[in-house]
C-alpha cells in the first residue's frame, strides 16, 4: 500500500517532468505553426500572439507556387537517400575493421580519421572546391555525394556499436569456418541494427538540413535543395517569415516519418538474441 | 615463421579491404584537403595569388591577437558549459524513455524535434521568446517575482549562457538517440541475474547499466567535445559572435579570417591549434578509455 | 495594374527608340558586321551567329523582380546569348562568390555585393580592369555622378554600377497628420529630429507608435555623418560619430521614441514590417525602400502614405546638395572567354536600357538621365518629394570606403556599435574603445 503510493508519486513526478520538458522542446514549433498561418507583417508582433487572428491557409499554397518546392524536395530526397545508403555501407564495413580486426597502422589511421572531424570545414572548403572543380563535378549532385558519403563520423559511431559485441561471438564463428565478410554480414550487422538505425537518422537529418554544401556546389535551380529553397523567401530587402515557417514545417514531415519508422529499433531487447552463445 | 608472416599479411589485407570503400572517398576529398591545411598554416595565401611560405609567423601572431585570445577563451567556456549538461540530459532522457512508459514514442519524437528543425527557423523563434523586454520568458520570470531577469542575448555576460542553453536544447535529443540505441545492446540476462540477487534498481543502474553504457559515453563525450570546439553554425545563425565579441568562438573567427580577410594562412594556423586541442582531449579520453570503458 | 502595363509598354517603346537612336554605337566586335540601321535586321543577323552562354553571378535572381527583368531584357537584345545565372541568397552571396571565383572558374560577369569583397576580388586578380573598354566604347562616366571614380582601385576601374542607393528619411504622412504636425520638408538637425520623434511617439506595448526607427546597421548611424563628406571611416579616429550615437542612444533609452536595438536584433525584426504596419513615423533608409513600398502598396501589404526628406545631420549648413549612398558595380571575371559579350552585358545593364528596366520597377539606377528619372517617378507609389530630392542630391559620398583594411575595420566598428546600442558601453566609452582597437589591431 505505502510502497504503491510511493511508486505512484514517483511515476507522476516523472510524467510531470517529461511533459514540462516536452513543452520546452515543442514551444518553438507551436510558434512556427502559428506564424505559418499569419500574414508576414504580423509574425513579429509583441506581445507574442500564439493564435493568429485570421488563419491564412494561403501560405501553404503559396510555398508551392512561389518556389519550385517540389523539385527541391525531390532533389533533397535523392541526395539524402543515396548518401545515407552509401554511408551505412562504407561506414559499417570500415568500422568493423577498426573495432574487431588487428592490422598494421590501425591507430594512426584512426587518428587521421579523427583529424578530418576536428579540422573545421571552413578552412579547407576552397581547396576542396578546387579539387571537385578539377573533376568537373561542380553543379552536379555527384559532388555532394562524394563529399558526404564517406564520413569519419559514421565510422566512429559504428565502431562503438561493434566494440560492445562480445568477442566470443566472432571467435566461435571463425572456428565454424566463417570468413570475415561472413562474420560481418551474418553475425555482426544484425547485432548492430540500433547503431545502423542511429546512423541512418543522423545522416538523414544532416543531409536533409545541409545548407553550406548545396550553397557552394549547386548552381542550377533545378538541382537545388530545400534549405537553399527556404532562403529564396529571404531577399536582400525583405523576408517572408510566414512562408519560411510553413515550408520548414512541411519539409520536416519526411524526417519525422523516417524517425518514427526507425523507432522499432530502439525498443528494448532486439539486440539480446544470440548473446548467450 | 613464414607462415605467420603470411597470416599477418592476410589479416592486414582483409582489414584494408573492409576500410577501402570508405577510405578512398575520405582520403581524396577530405583527408587531402585537411593535410593541405597543415601545409597552409605555414604560408600566406589569399586563395588566388601564389602561396608564400612564412614559417611559423602565423602561430606567433596568435599571441598578440586579442580576438584570438577572446575566441579561444569563449570556445572553452562554451564547451565546458555545454558538454556535461548535454551529456547528463541526454542520458537522463534516454533512461526514462527506455522504460515502459506511456506515450514513449511521442516523447522521444518530441525531444528529437529541436535537432531536426532547420536552424534559421528555430533561431528566430528562440530569439523572440528570449527577448529581454518583451519576450514571454522574461514575462514569466517577472510574473513569478524575479526582479532583474537576465538580458539573455542582449548582454555580454548572459549571451554565452544563452547560447549554451540553446545548444543543450538542440542537442540533447540527438545524443539521447545514441544512448537509446546503446541501451538496446545491453543483454537482458544481466538484469535478470541482477534481479535474482535481490539488488535495488539503483544498484542495477550503477553496476550494470552505467558500465555497459561506457563505450557510448566515451563516444558521446568525444563527439560532443569535438562538436563544441567546432561550434559554428549556431553562433553564425544566432549571435554572429556578439554582442561585441562575447560569443566569438574559434571557428567563427577562423571563418571570418578566411572569408572576409582572405587570410587562409592564419585561418589554417588557428585550425591546426584547434586540431591539436581536440587531439589532446581525444587522446586523453582514449587513454582513459582502457581504464573506465568496459568492452566485453 | 493597368497603369503598370502602360508603364511597361512605354518603357519598351523607349527601349526600342533608344536602340534605334544609338544604332551603331552599341557595336562591339560582334554586332557591327554591316551598317544596317533596322533593329529587325540586326536581330536576324545576330541570331545567325554562334550561340554564346554567358555565366553571370548575381544574388536573388529569382526573388528580385528587377534582376530577372534585367537579364530578360538583355537576352531579348542579344538573342544569340543565353544568360546562365548563378544565384545565391543575398546574405551568402559573398561567400559563394569567394569560393566560386577561386580556381579555374568560367564566370563571365559578377555582380558586386559589397566593397569588401570587391577590393578582395581585385587584390586576388579575379576581376578584369575595364578602363580600356570604357575608353574604346566612349562611355560617359559623368552619368554616374562621380561615383564610379570613387570606386576606382589604384586608378583602375573594375566595374560599372547598375544600381545606386541614396539614403533618405522615409516618413509616414498619416502619422504626421494624426499628430497634427507638418511634414519634414527640409533637412533637420539632430536635435530637431529627436524633438520631432518625441512628438510623434504615442501609445504603449504592442500598439505603440514609434517616432523613429534607426535600423540595426552601423550605417544607420554612420551614414548620417558620412553624408557631410568630411569624414573618413578608415582614419582610426571616430570622435565625429559621437553626436550621432548620442542622439540615437538618447532616442532609444531616455526618450523611448525609437524602436529598441535589442528588439530589432533579438527578434529578427525587419525594419520594413513596422513601417508597413504604420508603427513607425520616421526611418532613415536607402532608396531601395522606395521599390519595396511601391511593390507592397501594389499588393496590399501596406496602405501607408509615405514621403521622403533629406537625412538629418549635425548641421544643415552647406548640406544642400549632399547625400550618402552606395553603388552596386557589375564587373567582368578575369577568366572570361567571352570578353566582348561580357562587356556587352555590363554595358547593357549599366547603360540607358538597363536603367529603364530598373526604373520601371522603382529601383534607382546608377545611370542618370532625364528619361530614366521620368520613368522612375512615373511609378505608382513613388514618393511625392522623391524626384526633387534625387535632383538636388548631386554630391553623393560613398557610405563605406574601399581598401584592403576596410573589412577588418568594419568588423571592429560592427562589434563596438553593437555594444553601444545594447547599452553595454556608453557612446563616449564605446568610441574611445573603437579608436583604440582600430589603431591597435589594424593601423598599428
Amino acid at each position: 500500500m505505502n510502497l504503491q503510493t510511493k511508486q505512484k508519486i514517483v511515476k507522476l513526478s516523472i510524467y510531470i517532468l517529461l511533459i514540462f520538458l516536452s513543452l520546452v522542446a515543442i514551444v518553438p514549433f507551436i510558434w512556427m505553426l502559428s506564424a505559418s498561418f499569419k500574414l508576414n507583417k504580423d509574425v513579429f508582433t509583441y506581445p507574442v500572439t500564439w493564435i493568429p487572428e485570421t488563419v491564412r491557409w494561403q501560405n501553404y499554397a503559396d510555398i508551392w507556387d512561389k518556389i519550385p518546392l517540389f523539385t527541391f524536395i525531390k532533389n533533397t530526397a535523392k541526395l539524402t537517400i543515396i548518401i545515407t545508403l552509401l554511408q551505412l555501407f562504407t561506414s559499417s564495413l570500415a568500422a568493423y575493421a577498426f573495432a574487431k580486426l588487428e592490422f598494421k597502422g590501425r591507430d594512426l589511421l584512426f587518428i587521421a580519421y579523427i583529424s578530418t572531424i576536428a579540422i573545421p570545414w571552413q578552412v579547407y572548403m576552397i581547396p576542396q572546391y578546387i579539387m571537385v572543380q578539377k573533376f568537373g563535378l561542380v553543379d552536379t549532385h555527384m559532388s555532394l555525394i562524394i563529399l558526404q558519403a564517406f564520413s569519419a563520423f559514421g565510422v566512429f559511431l559504428m565502431r562503438q556499436f561493434y566494440i560492445s559485441i562480445p568477442r566470443e561471438l566472432s571467435e566461435s564463428a571463425r572456428i565454424d569456418g566463417l570468413g570475415e565478410f561472413g562474420i560481418y554480414s551474418r553475425i555482426m550487422l544484425p547485432l548492430v541494427k540500433p547503431g545502423l538505425a542511429t546512423l541512418t537518422i543522423f545522416t538523414f537529418v544532416t543531409i536533409w538540413n545541409d545548407f553550406m554544401g548545396p550553397l557552394i556546389y549547386l548552381n542550377s535551380t533545378s538541382k537545388k535543395t530545400i534549405q537553399l529553397g527556404l532562403r529564396l523567401f529571404v531577399t536582400q530587402f525583405s523576408a517572408e517569415y510566414s512562408l519560411i515557417m510553413a515550408a520548414a514545417l512541411v519539409t520536416l514531415i519526411p524526417v519525422l516519418i523516417v524517425f518514427l519508422a526507425l523507432q522499432k529499433y530502439f525498443v528494448e531487447g532486439i539486440a539480446t538474441s544470440g548473446i548467450k552463445g | 615463421m613464414n607462415l605467420r608472416k603470411k597470416r599477418v599479411l592476410r589479416q592486414n589485407l582483409v582489414a584494408y579491404a573492409f576500410i577501402l570503400p570508405n577510405f578512398i572517398g575520405l582520403f581524396v576529398f577530405t583527408l587531402l584537403p585537411v593535410l593541405f591545411v597543415f601545409f597552409l598554416s605555414l604560408t600566406k595565401w589569399d586563395s588566388a595569388n601564389p602561396i608564400q611560405f612564412v614559417g611559423i609567423s602565423n602561430f606567433t601572431r596568435m599571441f598578440s591577437d586579442s580576438t584570438f585570445r577572446i575566441s579561444f577563451f569563449n570556445t572553452f567556456y562554451y564547451a565546458v558549459g555545454t558538454v556535461p549538461i548535454t551529456l547528463i540530459a541526454a542520458l537522463g532522457l534516454a533512461l526514462i524513455l527506455n522504460t515502459k512508459i506511456r506515450g514513449r514514442n511521442i516523447f522521444r519524437t518530441v525531444f528529437f524535434f529541436p535537432y531536426v528543425a532547420s536552424l534559421i527557423a528555430v533561431v528566430v523563434v528562440w530569439n523572440m521568446l528570449f527577448h529581454p523586454d518583451m519576450g514571454p520568458i522574461n514575462g514569466l520570470l517577472s510574473a513569478i517575482g524575479v526582479d532583474n531577469p537576465p538580458r539573455w542575448g542582449a548582454s555580454t555576460k548572459a549571451a554565452m549562457p544563452t547560447v549554451i542553453l540553446f545548444s543543450v536544447w538542440r542537442y540533447m535529443g540527438y545524443y539521447m538517440i545514441m544512448y537509446l540505441a546503446a541501451l538496446q545492446g545491453i543483454p537482458r540476462d544481466l538484469y535478470e541475474a541482477g534481479n535474482l540477487d535481490g539488488t535495488t534498481p539503483f544498484q542495477r543502474f550503477r553496476y550494470i547499466t552505467l558500465p555497459m553504457l561506457t563505450p557510448t559515453t566515451f563516444f558521446v563525450g568525444i563527439m560532443l567535445t569535438i562538436q563544441c570546439f567546432k561550434v559554428f553554425d549556431i553562433i553564425y545563425a544566432m549571435t554572429n559572435g556578439g554582442p561585441g565579441r562575447a560569443t566569438n568562438v574559434l571557428v567563427y573567427y577562423i571563418y571570418n579570417q578566411a572569408f572576409s580577410e582572405f587570410d587562409f594562412g592564419y585561418a589554417s594556423a588557428m585550425s591546426v591549434v584547434l586540431f591539436a586541442i581536440v587531439l589532446i582531449i581525444t587522446l586523453v579520453q582514449f587513454r582513459s578509455e582502457r581504464k573506465w570503458v568496459s568492452y566485453m | 495594374m493597368k497603369k503598370r502595363q502602360f508603364l511597361k509598354r512605354s518603357a519598351a517603346l523607349l527601349l526600342t527608340s533608344a536602340v534605334l537612336l544609338s544604332g551603331c554605337s552599341t557595336g562591339g566586335s560582334e554586332t557591327s558586321s554591316n551598317g544596317s540601321s533596322s533593329t529587325e535586321d540586326t536581330k536576324q543577323e545576330t541570331a545567325a551567329e554562334e550561340e554564346i552562354t554567358l555565366n553571370v553571378a548575381m544574388w536573388d535572381y529569382t526573388s528580385l523582380e528587377y534582376h530577372s527583368k534585367l537579364v530578360a531584357a538583355f537576352e531579348e537584345e542579344y538573342p544569340n546569348v543565353k544568360v546562365n545565372v548563378i544565384e545565391s541568397p543575398a546574405d551568402d552571396y559573398s561567400d559563394k562568390v569567394a569560393v566560386m571565383m577561386s580556381g579555374d572558374n568560367d564566370i563571365d560577369v559578377v555582380f558586386i555585393r559589397d566593397t569588401a569583397s570587391y577590393t578582395s576580388m581585385i587584390a586576388k586578380g579575379q576581376l578584369m580592369p575595364i578602363d580600356s573598354l570604357i575608353q574604346e566604347n566612349n562611355i560617359d562616366l559623368s552619368v554616374y555622378g562621380g561615383m564610379v571614380e570613387q570606386y576606382a582601385v589604384e586608378d583602375s576601374i573594375y566595374g560599372l554600377p547598375y544600381r545606386k542607393d541614396i539614403w533618405m528619411l522615409f516618413y509616414n504622412k498619416d502619422l504626421f497628420d494624426a499628430a497634427n504636425i507638418p511634414y519634414p520638408s527640409e533637412r533637420m538637425t539632430l536635435e530637431e529630429y529627436r524633438e520631432l520623434a518625441k512628438q510623434l511617439t504615442s501609445g504603449e506595448g504592442g500598439g505603440k507608435i514609434y517616432g523613429a526607427l534607426n535600423n540595426k546597421w552601423t550605417q544607420s548611424v554612420s551614414n548620417l555623418a558620412m553624408q557631410t563628406g568630411n569624414y573618413d571611416l578608415m582614419s582610426g579616429n571616430y570622435d565625429f560619430l559621437k553626436p550621432y550615437y548620442e542622439t540615437v542612444i538618447g532616442m532609444q533609452n531616455e526618450d523611448k521614441t525609437a524602436m529598441d536595438y535589442s528588439t530589432i536584433v533579438a527578434s529578427n525584426i525587419h525594419y520594413s514590417g513596422p513601417f508597413y504596419n504604420g508603427q513607425v513615423a520616421m526611418m532613415p533608409m536607402g532608396s531601395w525602400f522606395i521599390n519595396n513600398m511601391i511593390e507592397n502598396l501594389a499588393n496590399g501589404t501596406t496602405t501607408v502614405n509615405y514621403d521622403v526628406a533629406p537625412l538629418p545631420c549635425e548641421t544643415v549648413e552647406g548640406m544642400d546638395s549632399k547625400g550618402v549612398g552606395a553603388i552596386t558595380p557589375v564587373a567582368i571575371g578575369a577568366n572570361t572567354k567571352h570578353q566582348d559579350m561580357a562587356w556587352n552585358f555590363v554595358e547593357f545593364v549599366t547603360g540607358e536600357k538597363g536603367a529603364q528596366v530598373l526604373a520601371s520597377c522603382g529601383i534607382l539606377p546608377a545611370y542618370n538621365s532625364d528619361e530614366v528619372l521620368e520613368t522612375l517617378v512615373g511609378n505608382e507609389g513613388f514618393p511625392e518629394h522623391g524626384k526633387e530630392l534625387l535632383l538636388n542630391t548631386t554630391d553623393v559620398s560613398i557610405e563605406f570606403p574601399l581598401g584592403d583594411i576596410w573589412s577588418s575595420i568594419n568588423k571592429i566598428i560592427g562589434e563596438e556599435h553593437e555594444l553601444i546600442m545594447l547599452n553595454n558601453n556608453s557612446a563616449e566609452a564605446g568610441i574611445t574603445i573603437l579608436n583604440k582597437r582600430v589603431q591597435d589591431e589594424v593601423l598599428k
